[in-house]
């Protein structure tokens, strides 16, 4: 066999190194047995694992942030659909001022729009964590889902709508029973972004939660800044792990739709 | 009488009262707000006044701080743009079967949180880090390096964290390059560097713009890494902002650092947003 050395080869060789380090010096230094991180580790153990499974210390956020991404999931991702199905089926004035109103969420730092979220619902005297929260992350969310549900939906034929509407099926039922099966994929990667998303955001979190409401992400921030030890790898390897294969099922499940 | 709402309205109503309450009143309110008199209850009423922007554009510590992010940022994009070309060209000249594997080692750490990622970066470019034990141990340097808390550490981890978006807008353009142009050089003669320089390059030009604007503007405003990598020593607009509103409670003051640092990226976006509607290369523009 023949091996034809390239520079540019070399050159992807150390980028992909670079990429994938971060992540895997966490993965490695979560193995380490004693209680102060260091690297390399000096020797094996799951003993920070059954910690973070069992100690309860990060039970409560990671349930919080679960319940906030969920949420956020459920308005978002039918909200989102319906935006974006009015903004690629009907032709108005302001079509494009609406649309741009739907994704400037993506211009807008999320530092300003914490800070501004914050005032807003200081002034008002709502205190309500997990509402500011879920409120918050619902319109951080919104741009993507309606970015990718329009794109599907300006794929579809629309002459199997009308026919199912000729046929005698009312547009709620046309829409349920027609459209929306055949962006069914779509639905399934706006609804993963959304919950994704929602689940590692912090800046928004940093300026919204008070006093017995810790996320996950901000659990992690501030632990980085005052209490590096075995048990946050552990916790960061648990999320890099699940969330990598949930993101290459889906990308293999996308792939594989294309091809059919 | 009264006309039939259209049924479009009635589908964007939910988001547009969502929108207009939880987005476009608050966001506006940070804009009023910067007028404010100093005082951290923020009431209506108050005097109108332009002192935060005059104190801004008059402190040099200030001005340092804006210039200290537009300097990280241009680096972090200039850095992004040449490891980014590199790896998005290897993607786009790969096997059609490798193209996706590629792609993705690139782009699933995207997913991972920057939080999540920033803290790799401590453990390897800390004192005692697994850089400096390395080069320790082979010999290039004598005395550990110092790279967290300094802006060296906040642009390798910048880099890191936007390295898969450069290459995304990369990626497209190349691919949407005809293959034939460049064995047409060939074939008339042309060395493969000068092939590329003289075709692919040139040809590749909207995505280096578009690419380098949108890592541009999302670095401005860019959060976790300059706190979490640079820490104290290592002020950024970003991190400079939360500090005025968290801990000396200036409202009005962080109000008008975030619409100074806001205007600076919405031009950057409008000049991104051009470069991709200039070119039709099909690239997603951000509005």
């Amino acid at each position: 066999m023949k091996i034809t050395f390239s520079w540019l080869g070399a050159v992807n060789t150390l980028l992909y190194i670079f990429i994938l380090a971060p992540l895997a010096v966490v993965i490695i230094a979560s193995f380490h047995p004693g209680e102060f991180l260091i690297f390399p580790p000096e020797g094996f153990s799951w003993r920070w694992y059954e910690y973070v499974l069992t100690s309860g210390r990060y039970t409560k956020p990671f349930w919080n942030s679960i319940w906030i991404a969920i949420a956020t999931t459920c308005i978002s991702l039918p909200v989102g659909t319906i935006i974006a199905y009015a903004l690629s089926r009907y032709e108005f004035r302001f079509k494009g001022v609406i649309q741009s109103l739907f994704l400037s969420p993506l211009v807008v730092p999320t530092l300003l729009f914490g800070i501004g979220l914050l005032m807003f619902f200081s002034s008002m005297g709502i205190k309500m964590y997990f509402l500011r929260l879920v409120l918050a992350h619902i319109v951080l969310t919104i741009p993507y889902v309606v970015r990718t549900m329009i794109a599907s939906f300006s794929n579809l034929k629309r002459s199997i709508e009308e026919a199912s509407v000729i046929l005698g099926a009312s547009p709620v039922k046309t829409f349920w029973l027609v459209t929306l099966p055949q962006v069914k994929s779509a639905l399934i990667a706006s609804a993963f972004i959304s919950i994704v998303m929602s689940f590692d955001e912090l800046v928004v979190a940093l300026f919204l939660t008070g006093p017995g409401m810790n996320t996950l992400p901000m659990m992690i921030y501030s632990d980085i800044q005052f209490n590096l030890s075995p048990s946050l790898a552990a916790i960061s390897s648990l999320i890099i792990v699940v969330t990598l294969a949930v993101g290459f099922l889906l990308a293999v499940f996308m792939q594989r739709k294309k091809r059919i | 009488m009264i006309k039939r709402i259209p049924p479009y309205w009635i589908l964007l109503a939910p988001g547009m009262l969502i929108f207009i309450l939880v987005f476009v009143i608050p966001v506006g309110r940070l804009g009023l707000h910067s007028f404010h008199e100093n005082s951290s209850d923020g009431e209506a009423g108050q005097a109108f006044v332009w002192d935060h922007y005059v104190k801004f554009f008059t402190d040099p510590y200030y001005l340092q701080i804006l210039g200290r992010t537009l300097v990280i940022a241009l680096t972090v994009s200039v850095i992004c743009l040449i490891m980014g070309y590199c790896l998005a060209y290897g993607a786009s000249r790969a096997k059609e079967n490798r193209k996706m594997i590629l792609l993705m080692l690139v782009a699933l750490p995207l997913l991972t949180s920057a939080t999540i990622r920033n803290f790799g970066w401590i453990i390897i470019l800390g004192r005692k880090g697994l850089l400096n034990e390395l080069l320790l141990g082979i010999g290039i340097i004598q005395k550990p390096l110092s790279l967290l808390y300094t802006p060296t550490g906040v642009v390798i981890a910048l880099v890191h964290v936007l390295l898969p978006y450069m290459v995304l807008v990369l990626y497209s353009v190349l691919e949407g390059i005809d293959r034939n142009l460049e064995s047409a050089a060939a074939n008339l003669g042309a060395s493969k560097p000068k092939v590329f320089v003289l075709v692919t390059l040139p040809l590749s030009m909207p995505g280096i713009i578009a690419g380098t604007l949108l890592v541009f503007s999302i670095t401005l405003s860019f959060f976790v890494t300059p706190s979490l990598i640079g820490g104290p020593k290592v002020q950024l607009m970003a991190t400079e902002i939360y500090n005025q509103m968290i801990n000396l409670l200036n409202w009005p003051y962080a109000s008008a650092l975030s619409v100074i640092l806001l205007v600076t990226v919405l031009i950057v976006t409008s000049l991104y947003n051009r470069s991709l509607s200039r070119s039709k290369t099909g690239g997603a523009t951000l509005i």
